[in-house]
């Protein structure tokens, strides 16, 4: 007698205490957070190298600027003399890509792989005018190439 | 590749992608600081560069807002002047230990000595030999064992420290320092967080050249655009990296990115990426803004607020680069944030 009433309190107790939880769970407030991240990812092996190069001729830098500026394909003609000069067949078949053309300077992609033989061979090269290339800036991720040299002239007049 | 030049010894370059939901409500006056977008941008207390860009219909609203918010035009300093004139007088009584001042000398990151002043920390980064000789405590950074890497040092000093006081003999020592180690006459570009950069003030006895920062506005018509991705997952790599080319070359205004762009595939393969799966592309004309000069954090967070302001539901971008190479971008489409952070 005395277990079945304890069983019947049980039976009565045990679906009230889950619908006490359920009450007070819902009273507390809900937050949702206010930025969810959604990714975090990590590029590890860039793809391209981006090059910003500018064409210096041998003549004093007054005359300069008569030089017409530079097109694509003779840019495209100077950098792979200079590759194949350097590193021969392999570095006649580097692929340039031409990005962007101002002046005497130009920016260009290459595969990131090519990079450090790329920067030693258009170092060494002189043209047959006696022109050559400087590398201004470059970068693995940013087309503009800026890199760490972007923001000396502030400090020039 | 198939030779073996050009192993390149570094360490691999890592570029950082987060994509994260907008914050939902976003107070103009208080900005959030722990949260994508605004997080990164604070993470770069000074840049040179800052690019924005924003579809061409948010121009007029876009440059209007920019003249409220920057009643007075952006101005900072250029000086001329030696670390031991920071350290004392009024320099260090008005701007260091009761204002808040942004300082940074010339010289190349990693190669030169340098100088920079952020929150009153002075940050020397300088190399061995000009270390032994410093007599400052400071920890090694870089070469990490490298070969034909040189160590460097950075000592880092909290000038707002009560101790940071003539007389004490840490910042005695500092003092020599600078008189007998760092003695050279150096350009520092200035910017004054509680002034208005007239050149006025103590930094006056230096005469210093004010510049001012004015943003460049570049109409770009026609420009291919891939349909953004609604996401991007964690293996989307190949996406992230694709979507950061296209948004660096639309805004260093490469030709390649336009409609009427017909380069022969022998000088340029690029080819504008499709990032969703129907592979749809739209024309759109956009506008580039530029700044280029010594930029605050507070300012480039300011016009990031009166970019995302303009664009509403529609997109917009904005790329910043430092001095030391660090750089981050930020695409805002719907209402997702997507931020690239690289350094070269």
């Amino acid at each position: 007698m005395a277990e079945d009433v304890a069983m019947a309190e049980a039976a009565v107790t045990a679906p009230t205490q889950p619908a006490t939880q359920t009450s007070t769970a819902s009273k507390k407030r809900v937050r949702t957070p206010k930025t969810q991240t959604l990714a975090n990812l990590t590029l590890r092996n860039p793809q391209w190298s981006y090059i910003h190069l500018s064409l210096v001729s041998a003549k004093s830098p007054s005359s300069s600027l008569e030089y017409p500026p530079l097109d694509a394909l003779t840019a495209h003609l100077h950098l792979t003399s200079a590759l194949s000069q350097f590193l021969g067949l392999h570095g006649g078949a580097i692929p340039i890509d031409i990005l962007k053309l101002e002046g005497q300077d130009v920016w260009i992609r290459i595969p990131a792989d090519d990079r450090v033989g790329f920067v030693a061979a258009t170092g060494g090269w002189t043209g047959r005018g006696g022109e050559g290339w400087r590398i201004v800036g470059w970068s693995s991720w940013s087309a503009d190439a800026s890199g760490r040299d972007g923001g000396r002239d502030l400090f020039g007049d | 590749m198939v030779l073996d030049i050009g192993k390149d010894s570094g360490p691999s370059p890592k570029c950082y992608v987060h994509h994260a939901n907008l914050p939902n409500y976003i107070d103009n006056a208080h900005p959030p600081t722990k949260k994508d977008p605004f997080r990164t941008v604070l993470e770069q207390p000074v840049g040179h560069t800052l690019d924005v860009l924003v579809p061409a219909q948010h121009t007029e609203a876009l440059t209007t807002l920019l003249a409220t918010t920057f009643p007075s035009p952006i101005r900072y300093a250029k000086v001329h002047m030696k670390l031991h004139d920071v350290l004392t007088g009024e320099f260090f009584n008005d701007y260091v230990k009761s204002g808040n001042v942004l300082l940074l000398s010339e010289g190349r990151p990693g190669i030169d000595n340098c100088v920079s002043l952020v929150e009153g920390v002075l940050r020397l980064d300088v190399d061995k030999p000009t270390y032994e000789r410093l007599g400052l405590e400071g920890k090694a950074v870089g070469g990490m064992g490298r070969k034909h890497v040189k160590a460097r040092y950075v000592v880092e000093l909290d000038l707002r420290l009560p101790s940071m006081v003539r007389g004490k003999r840490g910042f005695e020592r500092v003092l020599w320092a600078a008189k007998h180690v760092l003695d050279h006459s150096l350009t520092w570009l200035f910017y004054d967080l509680n002034g208005g950069n007239e050149g006025s003030g103590p930094i006056a006895a230096h005469s210093p050249v004010v510049r001012e920062v004015k943003p460049t506005i570049t109409p770009l018509a026609g420009v291919r655009t891939s349909t953004f991705p609604y996401t991007i997952g964690e293996d989307d790599d190949e996406e992230a990296a694709e979507l950061l080319e296209w948004l660096t070359l639309t805004m260093m205004g490469s030709p390649r990115v336009l409609e009427t762009d017909k380069v022969d595939p022998y000088l340029c393969r690029y080819s504008v990426p499709t990032l969703t799966a129907d592979g749809s592309q739209t024309i759109q004309d956009l506008t580039h803004f530029r700044w280029h000069g010594f930029i605050p954090s507070q300012v480039s967070t300011k016009i990031l607020l009166a970019a995302l302001k303009v664009s509403g539901d529609d997109w917009m971008a904005m790329s910043g680069s430092a001095f030391d190479g660090n750089s981050y971008t930020i695409l805002k489409h719907g209402k997702t944030v997507t931020t690239w952070k690289y350094s070269d």
